[in-house]
């Protein structure tokens, strides 16, 4: 079953056309990578999916329904959540109160319950406090739970912010960067984490730029330039494709 | 029947709750204790301040830095003065109501000016504030224009308490700051205050996760004005007079040092140190420079912000860091 589909996706910031015309289909139990030089218009199609950008044209659908001009919390409410670049957790909490600020959609008790203290919302509270140990102790973070967010070095805060995304229970996850600024040993562990992922019948949609990881656990890659979708794929594919190696490396006319 | 026995059963938090219930007493003493009308003053208008600190702090939450908390308070004092003058309804009632029509005004101008973030905000809740009070100025048929609104009529006896001396109005000031205290505490401290720091902190972030930020910017903006608009009516009723000018952008601007002097960790604490403290320390200035206040309140706003960054509340929690760091 098809449960994204992007169709002819465009957004234009005043001449420029960022994202132009690109459509995709995100499938049940996939991962598939999006890739391309910087300004390539990666990020901004996430944030066009996500619903933090308005198109200028072009429709998503989610399971068949149009949600393109839905509020990026409306989207996230679906199952559909994204992570960002930077800035990817709450940086003056614990880490474990990042995460139980991340069931915000799990909550099955109103405020109203919560200011009463009531029965209800005490046991629902305890109920996400497990939630979140089991997330803490999936992503192996249960050693710094207790940390300030922020104090964690950059890549246990990646590893929080997928953490984060996963307490939002989604359906497809969109991880933007989940491996930048990550030693090797780091990389290969989150590589590790995207296949448990999508082994638990997550769908990943991820933007990278170390192609160890992207060619490590994607089965399909989406390659993009100049905002326009030039290559798609499997992984073999897409490192013989011609115009894949021209956009990364240039073509042999310009180097003359 | 219980539940008083239980709240003081929670052995981790004994110690702070038999700390509040003589803090509590020690309060309802004072006015027996002082008899001079003149500082029981002070502390009403405390007090006053107490639910206006508190209501700001909670706006700050979501980091919604707002500059016209004195507006909420004239809209409260003004609605509630006229409703007793002209309807002729009961002080009992019309404190419900100024506290609902003031909610109601702050979720209407809520719904569109809270798509505003940061500074932009601030400007334009500063900007409400003045055009409420120009409102007050130029319609003189209804408010009454520089001179206000005068002969409020003081609260109907309730419970014994008849509102001819200071002291009832005490008790009254000292109730309403308990309720509102009890209740933003609550909130600060349930999920709805994780939900509003989720959206200070960082509110790209707090979207992704499915919040709807505008929803509960509006809902605590609304929360924090129903009991300006409260506190608005109490001092329409205690003062019996209402004048624009006590509704001016120099006590939006109050709100925010009071509340920062006292510190903001927590919704009640600091709040309430810093009113009263700064309440007191402003008559007591007024003695010696009068009109020079302002300029001492800058002083000392900036030499918390640099020395003390956590506010005067801070200075309570000395014991309590010193033995985490030793443990």
């Amino acid at each position: 079953m098809v449960l994204l589909d992007v169709h002819d996706l465009t957004v234009n910031f005043g001449g420029l056309t960022a994202v132009n015309r690109v459509s995709l289909q995100l499938n049940e139990s996939s991962v598939l990578g999006i890739i391309g030089p910087n300004g390539a218009g990666k990020t901004t199609l996430f944030n066009l999916i996500s619903g933090f950008l308005k198109p200028s044209m072009g429709e998503v659908f989610w399971k068949g329904k149009k949600i393109t001009g839905l509020r990026s919390y409306q989207i996230a409410s679906l199952g559909l959540v994204r992570t960002f670049q930077s800035n990817v957790v709450y940086k003056d909490v614990t880490a474990s109160e990042n995460i139980m600020r991340s069931q915000y959609l799990h909550f099955k008790t109103n405020l109203l319950q919560g200011v009463l203290n009531t029965k209800s919302y005490q046991e629902d509270e305890e109920a996400m406090k497990k939630r979140a140990q089991t997330i803490i102790n999936f992503m192996e973070l249960s050693d710094w739970s207790s940390t300030l967010a922020g104090s964690l070095p950059h890549g246990l805060q990646r590893k929080l912010g997928i953490a984060m995304a996963m307490a939002c229970d989604p359906k497809v996850i969109m991880l933007d960067e989940p491996a930048s600024g990550m030693n090797p040993g780091e990389s290969a562990h989150i590589m590790h984490k995207i296949r448990q992922l999508s082994d638990r019948g997550i769908v990943v949609m991820l933007v990278e730029h170390d192609m160890k990881v992207v060619m490590g656990v994607c089965d399909r890659i989406i390659v993009l330039n100049h905002g326009q979708k030039i290559a798609e794929g499997s992984p073999d594919e897409i490192q013989k494709n011609q115009r894949v190696i021209e956009a990364y490396l240039g073509s042999e006319e310009m180097v003359l | 029947m219980g539940w008083p026995l239980k709240w003081l059963n929670d052995k981790k938090e004994i110690g702070n709750r038999v700390g509040i219930i003589i803090f509590l007493f020690i309060v309802c003493l004072i006015p027996i204790v002082l008899r001079e009308d003149y500082y029981v003053h002070i502390l009403i208008m405390g007090a006053v301040w107490t639910i206006l600190c508190m209501g700001w702090v909670l706006l700050l939450r979501l980091g919604l830095f707002s500059l016209g908390q004195a507006g909420f308070l004239g809209i409260g004092a003004y609605s509630s003065g006229l409703l007793v003058l002209h309807l002729g309804i009961s002080f009992w009632f019309a404190i419900l109501l100024a506290g609902l029509f003031t909610a109601l005004v702050a979720f209407s101008l809520g719904i569109i000016i809270l798509r505003l973030r940061g500074l932009y905000f601030a400007v334009v809740s500063f900007a409400f504030g003045e055009v409420v009070r120009n409102i007050y100025l130029n319609w003189i048929s209804l408010f009454g224009g520089v001179s206000g609104i005068s002969g409020i009529p003081r609260p109907d006896p309730l419970f014994g308490l008849v509102f001819k001396s200071k002291m009832p109005y005490y008790y009254l000031i000292v109730f309403l700051t308990l309720v509102t205290g009890i209740v933003l505490y609550r909130i600060d401290q349930s999920r709805a205050g994780r939900i509003f720091r989720a959206i200070g902190h960082n509110s790209d972030l707090a979207q992704s996760q499915g919040m709807n930020i505008k929803k509960y910017k509006v809902m605590s903006f609304t929360i924090a004005s129903f009991f300006a608009g409260i506190a608005g009516s109490f001092l329409a009723h205690y003062y019996t007079t209402i004048y624009p000018d006590q509704f001016g952008v120099w006590d939006s601007i109050l709100v925010q040092i009071k509340a920062t002097v006292g510190g903001v960790a927590t919704v009640v604490a600091g709040p309430l140190i810093g009113a009263v403290v700064m309440t007191v320390v402003s008559e007591v200035l007024r003695g010696y420079m009068a009109g020079l206040e302002p300029l001492f309140f800058g002083v000392f706003l900036i030499a918390v912000v640099f020395f003390l960054p956590g506010g005067l509340e801070s200075l309570l929690n000395v014991r309590r860091v010193e033995k985490i760091k030793r443990t």
